[in-house]
């Protein structure tokens, strides 16, 4: 039963394997045309031959009969009787292709139909066969050898095929008696058997030897057959139960394709032996005969179909069940293999010599074992070491070979490419050359299978949509013929796979417009992108939609799947295009998932390891230099490197642990209290201060300070900076480490259960020492520490794509003052104006209001204590008059020094502090900063002023205006929310501009005006903008830009969007001026 | 119980077997078709309606019995009513014809 399973595992793996390259074999038949190549015809015929063989033996009639059909047209093609043409090879392609679906799905392959397959197959032999070689089929050949004086008829073709395809004709003589019905068998066994391993081309009973019923009861009835088969003479009696000396070899094989038969046996053709008494028909003219070394030319035509073929090409006699009575481990096995791995990953075939090598070198591994546990037991240091030596040696051999075992070459993959791109190319009338290059090169096995689907996928890309119509490139001055190139080849210990069209290549500015069409990718983004990277966004998800398709030719489509499954190979991908020259697809994947060489690095005494193809380079920075190198941006450090700035994560501080030093004074550890890399300005933390290092540090760290120094620069110096700039494939970082330990190769192992979710870790590795350490996952590490990828090359770019960065989150700019000693308070910077020092005698008390004199007037101050609970403001102090413009006139709030301006990105929280004329409050410096509203201190101070402001303009029915406000800072919101339903307003408001967009079109009756915020999530400001614009509904609808900061770009880039205006956002009164302007033109 | 039913009409005989066709039920039936032989039967039908096997031995015998009757002039021999499997036996050993098998 095992035996079985197994051999049906190995006969489907063999199938497959027949099967890969048959695509590319049939191309290039199909290629040669009239010039054959007789090897690769054979080889093809081969393939169809053997698994006709196999899949008869196993009772799969379906598969017999398919691979039958398709061997007798490749035997035509290389018998010269029919020349390959691209119908030919369709046919053939198609039946190859249902064969391996039947093939990959055995279980049901008796219930596959076929019959289309088969039909197409036989029509295409009969009309290629001359009519009287049609006769040909019938005719018989007899033969006699020495060995087999009593001439046997066969049918000609049978002859002819079994000569070319190798294959040994018996006559084989049973007595039913003897040799079945004595041995306890089964007369259908023994058929069945013969059945499953060639052909019987005939059987003659021998009715004489059977007598009659006045005979004595016979006890012999012979039984002649004439059998061929693949068997070869030394094992077909493994098969045929009887004596040896009754089977004798009627016809021996020679090569395929030379088919002479050896000068033993003698082929006459004569007429048909008197079994077959049926021939009654007038003899046809005798055709030429084709088998040229076979001259004597007698032909017979046996008007029924040859019986012998009639089970095999007569639908199967053998009913489906009993199929699968005779192989039920097979139906379980395919049972059990449903839905768990295919069967052709489970099994893989390795070189004999190489399992030898295997077996040496494990025999070699135990005997270093025993001398190993001799010199353990003996206490043998050096027997020790040369076992340690000797362990060391194998094992690298034993990887070695063991690797060898999984290595593929990426022509399996390859194989199927050429069929690919043969039927794009057809079905787009497209003329492309697909040039493959690096067949040989190997990957590991779960690599190439891993690699199919990507490379399926930008195979077809760059036909389908790259290489242009002849027409259309003759016109760009190109060849007619587009060519795709495959290449693999190794490169600094990776592979490298490259998919290259000349074809219409990718336009950066529509794959960046389409990104931004989709909300995929900010403007100020795209701005600070080059060339390469904007192309690079195709791989961004979502680009794969039917929109996109249209807006990039589809060159998006599923890209992002492609980088996915590339990533999850531990592979890259890149991409180059040139418009109207072409594309380039990179691929570059490592040889071998399992062992992969690392860099060690420490950390506060833990090691990790860093995939070294992820690292670009190693740098220390002297802590002389560190002020130079590393330069703070915003709110993070980058270090410049050569002409670029490259973003630094501080590995400590990513894991949360404190950093220490040793003093290099004491010698002691200490705790390193600089909180940045370049800081320079307090005298406290000297930016000299101890080497961090690992855990080797402690105890000979001192012993080695001496050597070291005598050893010079080229060992760190205390405070040096160690650097590790790693890529993840579309960006690159500095990991600030403790120290580089070595390069190993070290074994990957899975991460537990429990750390199965931190995406910065790839995954375990155990060390020389018995200690784990973890591997790091560049990519998730910048995932999670939220690196962006500072793109462009200039440092000033770098300096405005930083000063982008921040704006693209909700930073809040709040102007800083106290009001009472302690008490901290703030207003938004957007609403000051101006700010004047004065000193408390300034102050006027007039008509018990306060003022002051400023510029000729007089302008009315008022303090936060006026309105709010909160501490007076202490006048001693140095004041400062905050001046602000509020429903058109200047008002000034007072506040004690020291001022100062904060960029904040934390939280307002608008409820706990939140009275009149406090609009909320938030953490600045681990302080509580109350924010003042000045248009609620006006409102309570100068009611009048209020009531002079403009209503908004009537409308018909006298109802509200409706606005829909767009913000994504809850705080903003709020703050306009308010401003507009002072001003007379309804509001709608929604957090972003696809929520905008949905809310409009439900209340698209209502709304008369769109106020929207420009950085949003999902979808932006511009975003929404243009999507009203294209909207003929709402089309009409003014749209007010708020942004914190406008500047010119902006500007532009807003109106080109389709909005009215910008307004600052906190500028109520000119906002509802904006707002009311808008409405009246509308109205 | 033979193992078959001779139903006789004239110069023809069907020979009925009431299972399979086996080394057990050929003693009975050699004595009885020669005996139909020399009653001067001429035609034989082998009904193979409820047969299911066939050994080696009733192939003997059905080929004894055609090399018999065929000796005859205007004799005829046929197996009627086989199954689909007996069929497929019978064709693989080319006996088809010369029987005149024909199936269920």
């Amino acid at each position: 039963m095992q035996m079985q399973d197994d051999l049906i595992k190995e006969f489907l793996a063999e199938a497959r394997e027949h099967l890969a390259n048959m695509e590319t074999d049939l191309l290039s038949i199909e290629e040669a045309g009239a010039a054959i190549d007789e090897e690769l015809v054979n080889k093809v015929f081969r393939a169809a031959h053997s698994i006709k063989g196999g899949s008869s033996f196993f009772g799969l009639n379906k598969i017999k009969d398919l691979a039958h059909k398709a061997e007798t047209v490749l035997d035509m093609i290389r018998s010269r009787k029919m020349e390959p043409n691209p119908e030919i090879t369709n046919i053939l392609l198609v039946a190859f292709d249902k064969l391996r679906d039947m093939i990959n799905n055995v279980a049901q392959s008796e219930n596959a139909d076929i019959s289309e397959h088969v039909a197409s197959l036989s029509n295409l032999v009969t009309s290629y066969l001359p009519d009287q070689q049609k006769d040909a089929i019938n005719q018989v050949a007899v033969l006699q050898s020495e060995t087999q004086p009593q001439a046997v008829g066969i049918p000609a073709t049978d002859l002819e095929r079994a000569r070319r395809t190798g294959q040994f004709i018996y006559v084989i003589e049973y007595d039913l008696i003897h040799d079945i019905e004595r041995k306890g068998k089964s007369i259908v066994q023994v058929f069945n058997d013969l059945y499953d391993s060639g052909e019987i081309l005939d059987v003659v009973v021998d009715y004489e030897a059977v007598g009659t019923l006045d005979d004595p009861v016979s006890n012999r009835i012979p039984l002649r057959l004439t059998f061929a088969t693949i068997l070869e003479p030394d094992i077909i009696g493994s098969l045929v139960d009887v004596d040896e000396d009754k089977i004798k070899l009627l016809f021996g094989s020679s090569a395929p394709g030379e088919g002479q038969a050896p000068p033993e046996f003698q082929v006459t053709f004569e007429p048909p032996a008197p079994v077959v008494e049926a021939a009654r028909e007038e003899p046809p003219e005798i055709p030429s005969l084709q088998v040229e070394e076979l001259p004597v030319p007698v032909a017979y035509s046996i008007p029924e179909p040859e019986p012998a073929l009639a089970p095999a090409l007569a639908p199967a006699p053998v009913p489906a069940t009993a199929v699968h009575e005779a192989h039920p481990e097979m139906h379980d096995a395919e049972a059990k293999g449903k839905g768990s791995v295919p069967a052709g990953e489970s099994t893989l075939r390795v070189d004999v010599s190489l399992l030898e090598s295997l077996m040496n070198l494990a025999g070699e591994l135990v005997l270093s074992r025993n001398q190993l546990r001799e010199a353990v037991l003996q206490n043998d240091h050096r027997a020790l070491v040369a076992s340690s030596q000797r362990i060391n040696l194998v094992t690298s051999e034993l990887q070695d070979a063991i690797m060898q075992t999984r290595m593929q070459p990426i022509g399996n993959v390859f194989g199927k490419f050429p069929r690919v791109v043969r039927d794009i190319a057809r079905s787009l009338s497209k003329e492309i050359q697909l040039d493959i290059r690096g067949k040989d090169v190997e990957l590991d096995k779960s690599l190439v299978e891993g690699l199919s689907d990507p490379l399926t996928h930008m195979v077809r890309n760059a036909a389908d949509h790259g290489i242009e119509a002849p027409a259309e490139r003759v016109a760009q001055g190109k060849k007619p013929v587009g060519t795709i190139r495959l290449e693999a080849r190794h490169e600094a210990g990776q592979v490298v796979v490259e998919v290259a069209d000349d074809g219409k290549g990718i336009d950066p500015q529509r794959i960046a417009a389409s990104a931004l069409k989709r909300g995929q990718i900010s403007r100020e983004k795209l701005q600070g992108m080059s060339d390469k990277d904007k192309m690079a966004l195709v791989f961004l998800p979502g680009l794969s939609t039917a929109e996109t398709v249209t807006d990039l030719s589809g060159r998006g489509v599923g890209m992002d799947v492609v980088k996915t499954n590339l990533e999850r190979l531990g592979g890259k991908a890149e991409i180059d295009s040139e418009p109207g020259k072409g594309t380039l697809f990179r691929i570059k994947l490592p040889l071998t998932l399992a062992i992969i060489p690392s860099l060690i690095v420490t950390v506060e005494g833990e090691r990790f390891a860093i995939p070294q193809i992820n690292v670009v380079e190693l740098l220390r920075i002297r802590a002389e230099h560190a002020k130079v190198r590393i330069e703070v941006v915003g709110d993070s450090e980058v270090l410049i490197l050569r002409d670029q700035l490259v973003p630094i994560l501080r590995f400590n501080d990513f894991l949360g642990v404190m950093g220490t030093y040793i003093d290099p004074n004491t010698g002691r550890r200490e705790i390193c209290r600089r909180s940045r890399l370049a800081d320079r300005r307090s005298p406290h933390h000297p930016i000299v201060e101890g080497a961090v290092v690992g855990e080797d540090a402690a105890p000979d760290e001192e012993s080695r300070g001496d050597r070291r120094s005598a050893e010079g620069r080229r060992r760190r110096a205390a405070g040096d900076i160690e650097i590790v700039v790693v890529t993840t494939g579309t960006m690159q970082y500095g990991l600030v480490v403790d120290s580089f330990q070595n390069t190993e190769e070290i074994v990957v192992k899975p991460l537990g259960r429990h750390m199965k979710g931190l995406q910065e870790y790839a995954g375990a590795t155990i060390m020389g020492d018995g200690k784990v350490a973890l591997i790091l996952d560049v990519t998730g590490l910048a995932t999670k520490a939220d690196l962006t990828p500072l793109s462009g090359s200039s440092r000033a770019e770098e300096l405005s794509a930083e000063a982008e960065k921040e704006r693209l989150q909700d930073t809040h700019s709040l102007f800083l003052f106290y009001n009472g000693p302690d008490e901290l308070c703030a207003t938004p910077l957007d609403t000051v104006l101006r700010i004047e020092r004065i000193v408390s005698h300034q102050i006027e008390m007039v008509g018990g209001r306060r003022t002051m004199q400023y510029r000729g007037k007089s302008l009315p101050l008022m303090a936060l204590s006026d309105v709010a609970p909160v501490q007076p403001i202490d006048e001693g102090r140095d004041l400062a008059v905050i001046v602000s413009s509020v429903y058109g006139r200047e008002v000034g709030l007072l506040g004690a020094m020291p001022v100062d301006v904060v960029e904040s990105q934390a939280d307002i929280d608008q409820t706990t502090h939140r009275q009149n004329g406090i609009t909320g409050s938030t953490i600045i410096r681990d302080k509580t900063v109350l924010l003042a509203d000045v248009y609620e201190l006006v409102e309570s101070l100068f009611p009048e002023w209020v009531n002079r402001h403009e209503r908004p303009p009537e409308t018909e029915d006298d109802t509200e205006v409706t606005v829909l406000l767009v913000e994504d800072s809850d705080f903003f919101r709020a703050q306009v929310r308010r401003f507009l339903e002072e001003g007379g307003y309804k509001v709608l408001e929604a957090p972003d501009g696809q929520a905008a967009w949905e809310l409009l079109g439900k209340n698209v009756e209502i709304v008369r005006i769109v106020v929207t915020d420009i950085e949003m999530p999902r979808l932006t400001g511009l975003g929404l903008t243009e999507r009203i614009r294209s909207e003929p509904k709402v089309a009409s609808l003014p749209v007010i830009g708020l942004s914190s900061l406008a500047g010119d770009d902006d500007i532009a880039r807003g109106k080109a969007a389709g909005i009215n205006e910008y307004q600052i956002k906190l500028d109520r009164d000119r906002l509802l001026d904006a707002v009311r302007n808008h409405l009246s033109m509308t109205a | 119980m033979n193992g078959f039913e001779l139903k006789r009409d004239g110069k023809k005989i069907d020979v009925v077997f009431e299972g399979d066709l086996t080394a057990s039920v050929v003693p009975e039936l050699r004595p009885a078709l020669q005996k139909a032989l020399e009653e001067g039967v001429l035609e034989v039908d082998f009904d193979f309606s409820n047969t299911t096997v066939i050994d080696s031995t009733g192939i003997g015998v059905l080929i004894a019995a055609y090399n018999s009757f065929m000796a005859k002039s205007g004799a005829a021999v046929r197996v009627v009513r086989v199954s689909d499997d007996i069929f497929r036996l019978l064709q693989s050993m080319r006996l088809e014809k010369r029987l005149c098998v024909t199936k269920r």
